[in-house]
């Protein structure tokens, strides 16, 4: 395939107007973060009430315009947006750049996917000259750099083929993103408004409810790199799950020591209670034995009177949330201390109300784990489609 | 507010200095003080002799007739290095010496002066620089020295000395001191609540300059402030007499010792008396352990008001968010101690930004009265959200700010008798407080106010995921026929 120069397939590759902003109204102008989430994002443009139509007009952004990072920290840099049907006259401004493609030899849409791509990324990683807080890239350098170009009616199908896919993935994620806010929507129909809990369900403390309420290891435990897992408030995500990336391990002695007190099982709820994300909730999963540190806290509901699942759908609310806010100190790190933990309120609707609510939940978190494996086949999908459309495998 | 033409000025001062190899930001002060002392020391002298002409009295001078060149009047046009030899050989030594000198009120904190500026051509720029400032007004004069004061709180390390001063400001205006208060700070540092207090009642009690006897209260037993760093006394000394307080009795005092004896002497006590602050055990004094045994420092200091105020007299201090809730025995002890003895008015619980970006602490001002016969029957919280500055460590101005409606609240306390606990004051009754074990942290009353979450139907949302289940199978459909 014909591997051309940047330089040579856009009409120009230029920074935007240095325009001091911070003035309301006017035209608006792009900035660093316009771009941050690989589009052009509407919602994070700057201002300096600019009211000339003239003064700026070569800047203005024109349809099939690409913008490109290329002052940021590392991770960022090369990030790419294009502008297409955007109907807002927009001033191209400082530290991004725009590229102009060259129509009678590239078609938009496709350079914006070869920039997209790994390879191109391995390219930008090679003219990247770091300082201290920031890297960035010349745009001479950047002229320099290659993309494949075969003709025009070829990059169109490939980016004809790539916005299908594309499309595909986004409406996926989107689909989970539904299936969370169903279960929401399910929880506020079955049980309604936090404000009305006090006046529909009798209220009950933490550890009336509960068996055993008591948190993980005070002291310092050895680390060591296998045996019994040491969970931590980081292994605790938002999304109510436990994660298993930076793991730490401790011997048997010590486990089989803090297991006595503090005894982790399935069904049970772990709750953070320590430190900047104080309040997040999971529940543990069938899984081996573990131990927990200082900053998790376990409650071991009583199954007759409260479903875990419920439970933890009634933790994620802003009625026990607040609670948490309220109850905990700030004195250098936040904490809430079990006997803060065991008064937090609870509603207690009948149980057999909550049971129902816990087999919708069942049944969605079954989808939403099919839906995930589908993600990633759809991802995996795409990936090779970038692959195989800048080797020119594809068609 | 210094601005403009004259902040330029100051900070080329500053800028002189730090070129210079003079880096700490007290050391610059400092040196800066003893200068406009001895530049303040030639005016006074330069005043009293034309008053004494002006009256055909015989004039007693500060400077002797054969030490004329000591004067910052006289110096301050000669060639740089014989300046350097005079200030460092003979004008250093000369103010040292005024100890003895009751006339002349800052005399003693000169006593332990020692120049440090390295070179004459940095002396005389700085010199020069000095001598071009304004100092004539007083306003300009107290603003100028502020500004200066600033500086230390931007150049980080040593700001905790300096509580911020929009929050000085607001305590000063909550507590309205009135002309006849003895004020004291025992934890003065740059002596900036005293500042603010001395200027409160110029603003609104301007008559009382016009009183003899109100002038000179004002003038030599009205400011009262104690700290244990020398260099610290000197600013807060100099700070006070730049805003036009003549004789202030700042003072060295390590106030929770067995050597300030002080008892009932005050009216009016605001301050922002050190936390975890180091602590000489072995000399606190007894009585002050009797009240809360401990080695915090941030409850001795509670314990200390309560001794040296008058019957009668008010407090204003900033306690970390513990003093609040901590549970120990002499947390207890001591807000016990002021909710049952004395009358506890108001507890103003703030951000914990307002001290960044030094220190994250969450902080309170606690209000309350000595009375030493009760007296707390329901006490005024407060939850302050905003100071006007942003809460991080850059405090850029933002637009909300809580503290015009916490004074105005705070003067008309009948009108808040009807706030619920879901507003951001109320009062709480005294009953209720004891029965929380004299817990004073706002947490503890707030009620919750719980915000209506708005979904979608189930059924909707159920249909619409089905929806897209069909729209990503037709796509999917589509893709594998471009493919082909």
């Amino acid at each position: 395939m014909i591997v051309k120069k940047i330089g040579e397939t856009f009409e120009f590759v230029r920074n935007g107007s240095n325009i001091k902003q911070g003035i309301e109204g006017g035209i608006p102008i792009t900035r660093i973060e316009t771009i941050a989430n690989g589009i052009i994002d509407l919602n994070r443009l700057g201002y300096a009430g600019i009211y000339d139509e003239e003064k700026y007009s070569q800047y203005y952004l024109q349809d099939g315009d690409i913008l490109m990072s290329h002052i940021n920290s590392e991770a960022h840099l090369g990030k790419v947006a294009i502008f297409e049907n955007i109907n807002t006259t927009l001033i191209h401004g400082m530290n991004l750049l725009c590229l102009r493609p060259n129509r009678s030899i590239l078609f938009p849409k496709y350079a914006l996917y070869c920039f997209k791509r790994s390879d191109f990324k391995r390219q930008i990683a090679k003219i990247t000259k770091k300082a201290v807080n920031q890297a960035s890239f010349s745009t001479s350098d950047l002229k320099k750099l290659t993309i494949p170009l075969p003709p025009l009616q070829k990059q169109k199908r490939i980016a004809a083929i790539l916005d299908k896919a594309d499309a595909i993935r986004k409406k996926r994620q989107e689909s989970i993103r539904l299936l969370d806010e169903f279960l929401q929507s399910v929880f506020l129909e079955m049980f309604g408004q936090s404000k009305d809990y006090e006046r529909n369900y009798s209220i009950e403390s933490l550890d009336k409810v509960s068996n055993k309420i008591t948190d993980g290891e005070h002291g310092t435990v050895k680390r060591e790199t296998k045996g019994y897992l040491y969970l931590m408030a980081r292994n605790i995500t938002t999304d109510n799950k436990i994660s298993l990336k930076e793991l730490s391990f401790i011997s048997e002695d010590d486990h089989k020591r803090i297991y006595k007190r503090c005894n982790p099982e399935h069904g049970d709820l772990l709750l953070v209670c320590v430190g900047a994300t104080i309040g997040k909730v999971a529940i543990v999963p069938k899984m081996d034995e573990f131990s927990l540190a200082r900053s998790v806290a376990l409650i071991k509901p009583n199954k007759n009177i409260v479903n875990p699942k419920f439970l933890l759908h009634l933790f994620n609310t802003n009625y026990i949330q607040k609670q948490f806010n309220f109850s905990k100190n700030e004195v250098a790190q936040a904490g809430l201390y079990t006997g803060q933990i065991k008064k937090i309120k609870l509603p207690i609707p009948n149980i057999n109300h909550q049971n129902n609510f816990a087999e919708i939940v069942e049944k969605t978190e079954y989808q939403k784990l099919c839906l995930e494996k589908s993600l990633s086949d759809i991802e995996n999908c795409y990936n090779s489609l970038i692959q195989k459309a800048f080797r020119g495998e594809l068609l | 507010m210094i601005t403009g033409e004259i902040k330029n000025k100051v900070d080329r001062i500053w800028e002189v200095f730090w070129t210079g190899g003079v880096t700490n930001p007290l050391s610059v002060i400092e040196q800066i003080t003893y200068l406009l002392f001895i530049r303040g020391l030639d005016e006074i002298e330069e005043r009293r002799r034309k008053e004494a002409a002006l009256l055909g009295i015989k004039h007693k001078p500060i400077f002797p007739e054969d030490r004329q060149e000591l004067r910052w009047g006289v110096f301050k046009n000669l060639a740089a290095d014989k300046m350097y030899q005079i200030v460092s050989n003979g004008v250093f030594p000369f103010i040292k010496a005024l100890h003895a000198d009751k006339d002349s009120a800052y005399s003693k904190y000169m006593s332990d002066a020692i120049f440090i500026i390295p070179t004459s051509q940095m002396l005389e720029k700085i010199v020069t620089g000095l001598s071009d400032l304004p100092l004539e007004d007083r306003d300009t004069k107290g603003d100028l020295y502020e500004y200066l004061l600033s500086k230390i709180a931007q150049s980080g390390t040593n700001g905790q000395f300096r509580t911020p001063r929009h929050i000085i400001k607001m305590m000063v205006d909550l507590m309205k001191p009135s002309p006849e208060d003895i004020i004291c700070d025992p934890a003065a540092g740059s002596a900036g609540f005293l500042v603010a207090a001395g200027e409160y009642l110029r603003d609104n009690h301007p008559d009382l300059f016009l009183d003899k006897s109100l002038r000179d209260h004002f003038n030599n037993e009205m400011f009262c402030g104690f700290d244990m760093d020398r260099t610290m006394l000197r600013i807060g000394a100099m700070n006070m007499m730049l805003h036009g307080v003549e004789n202030p009795n700042i003072e060295y005092r390590d106030s929770l010792s067995e050597v300030n004896t002080d008892a009932s002497k005050y009216t009016l006590i605001m301050t922002n008396p050190p936390f975890k602050g180091s602590l000489d055990y072995e000399a606190v004094s007894a009585d002050l352990l009797r009240v809360t045994k401990t080695k915090k420092t941030e409850l001795l200091f509670l314990a200390l008001f309560l001794r040296i105020m008058k019957t009668g007299g008010r407090c204003a201090s900033i306690v970390p968010d513990g003093v609040l809730f901590g549970s120990s025995n002499a947390h207890v002890a001591i807000r016990k101690e002021i909710v049952e003895k004395h009358k506890l008015e108001a507890i103003i619980s703030m951000p914990s930004g307002v001290f960044k970006p030094y220190a994250g602490v969450s902080t309170a001002i606690i209000i309350f009265t000595k009375t030493g016969a009760g007296g707390t029957d329901k006490v005024w919280f407060y939850d302050m959200k905003a100071d006007g500055y942003s809460l991080d460590d850059k405090r850029n101005d933002i637009a909300d700010n809580d503290i015009p409606d916490i004074v105005a609240r705070f003067r008309d306390l009948k009108a808040e008798e009807n706030r619920k606990r879901t507003e951001q004051s109320f009062f709480v009754m005294k009953d209720e407080i004891v029965s929380n074990g004299y817990d004073l942290s706002i947490n503890k009353y707030k009620e919750l106010e719980h915000e209506e979450v708005a979904y979608e139907k189930p059924q909707v949302i159920l249909a619409r995921l089905k929806e897209m289940e069909r729209e990503i199978q037709q796509e999917l459909d589509e893709l594998e026929k471009l493919i082909i």
